[in-house]
């Protein structure tokens, strides 16, 4: 069990490495999709709410390290949206791409809102705008990552018994 | 048969990891007194920065190979021309040295000394985080040690921040359109003064800048679209005659004609910053 925490530690460094040396001409409007949110909702939707937080916390110190962004803000953030979207997994039926991508667009609204109330902006109209491309951006990434996810998962993890409650996994047996 | 994801919450790992997060905040903030990050951030940079370095460097491959396989000839005749071009500069230099140096014998003899230009430092961006908030990036030298806090970040273009923090061989910039930046600018032609700031815009981040208070010249300032602002060196953190941009429109207040905003495109194109100039502060 410690080398899969371990290794979502790794995982959340890489993808917090390649948000922050996201390709300036693959910026929108100067802003990167927000890949370690998209890592936090997929291990939330996928691996339950524990998971999801322990993630949450690896990807908020990795992300506040490298930008040098306060850490209570976006721990709370990251490990809030981890925890909804754990609690989530159940739910929804998270397998769909369509859905997972709704799922991080809102995951990102929610977690900006989180942050708002611990980093006020000068603006809030570009919070909005900012907000909302990024949310857009993020989702779109969560398309190739979310498949990746899918292929992962069956080795991986602990799922798999096709129980009619359970989120994704149940479905495609 | 292997068991379902468990979806329930489990209080207590959560509570464990909220704790967790608690301290790692705490010992962020304690560490921020001494402008330092804390251990488990070094940590973080200590591993994440490399591999910022690694992505940059990645990115550039693919466009490489494709600029190569389908302008290679014409990149070999331009490569030609400019070698030519270089090996006239390298006749220029020496040429030029040759005055430097009777130059210098001159000033010396006079008992005056020449003005040192600031040495300057090529950095590599390798991040770029700019948000509502915020907006810095991340460079790396080749040495470490070779930038300090306050250093001036530039392109050939213009003007582009300052050092804020120095960590091994990397470093992290403000750059102007931060909303905490601001820069002392002046109009080449007019010569009125102002303060150059961010111009917050709906979509942020800013990608134009503004210039207020301006003290004129004459009366009443003078700034017209299509001027040049440079640094004027007054705010004694940029050194005079960096060019930051040129004006786009000027604003005037229907009920003061002192009232002036200058809104300035600037020169540089902060999200597509690949390589920068880190001029050592005299």
């Amino acid at each position: 069990m410690i080398w899969y925490y371990l290794g979502e530690i790794v995982l959340a460094l890489l993808l917090a490495a390649g948000q922050v040396a996201w390709a300036p001409a693959g910026r929108w409007e100067g802003l990167a999709p927000d890949l370690v949110l998209v890592l936090v909702v997929l291990v939330g939707l996928f691996r339950g709410p524990e998971e999801a937080a322990w993630t949450g916390l690896a990807g908020a110190l990795c992300i506040g390290a490298l930008t040098s962004f306060p850490l209570g803000g976006l721990f709370v953030a990251y490990m809030g949206v981890g925890l909804a979207a754990g609690m989530l997994g159940q739910q929804i039926f998270s397998d769909r791409l369509p859905l997972l991508m709704i799922t991080v667009f809102f995951a990102v609204w929610l977690a900006r809102l989180i942050g708002l109330v611990f980093v006020p902006v000068p603006q809030f109209g570009g919070w909005l705008v900012t907000t909302l491309i990024v949310a857009l951006y993020s989702a779109l990434a969560a398309l190739p990552l979310g498949w990746l996810a899918r292929l992962v998962q069956p080795r991986t993890g602990p799922a798999l018994t096709p129980t009619p409650g359970s989120s994704m996994l149940g479905r495609r047996s | 048969m292997r068991t379902p994801p468990d979806h329930r919450l489990n209080l207590r790992t959560i509570l464990v990891l909220a704790l967790l997060a608690g301290v790692l905040t705490i010992w962020q903030h304690s560490a921020r007194a001494s402008r330092q990050p804390s251990l488990p951030e070094r940590m973080v940079i200590a591993v994440g920065r490399p591999l910022q370095g690694l992505f940059t460097v990645m990115q550039a491959w693919p466009r490489n190979l494709v600029t190569g396989l389908t302008q290679g000839s014409r990149l070999v005749r331009e490569n030609e021309a400019l070698r030519r071009k270089c090996e006239e500069a390298q006749a220029k230099i020496t040429e030029l040295n040759q005055c430097y140096l009777d130059l210098r014998a001159m000033v010396k003899s006079l008992g005056l000394t020449l003005e040192q230009k600031p040495e300057a430092v090529a950095a590599r961006v390798i991040g770029l985080d700019t948000g509502a908030s915020h907006c810095r990036a991340t460079i790396a030298v080749e040495r470490p040690g070779t930038v300090s806090e306050g250093d001036v970040v530039r392109q050939a273009a213009g003007l582009v921040g300052q050092v804020l923090k120095v960590q091994g061989r990397t470093a992290e910039v403000l750059l102007l359109i931060d909303p905490d930046a601001a820069v002392a600018g002046l109009d080449l032609r007019g010569r009125d003064q102002g303060i150059v700031y961010p111009q917050p815009a709906l979509a942020l981040p800013a990608s134009r800048l503004k210039m207020e208070k301006i003290k004129p010249v004459a009366a009443f300032p003078d700034l017209r679209p299509g001027d040049v602002i440079v640094t004027s060196g007054l705010d004694q953190v940029y050194p005079m005659g960096i060019p930051i941009g040129k004006i786009e429109a000027v604003h005037k207040s229907p009920g003061s004609a002192e009232s002036v905003t200058a809104i300035i495109r600037p020169f540089v194109d902060f999200f597509r910053l690949e390589y920068v100039w880190v001029l050592k502060k005299p």
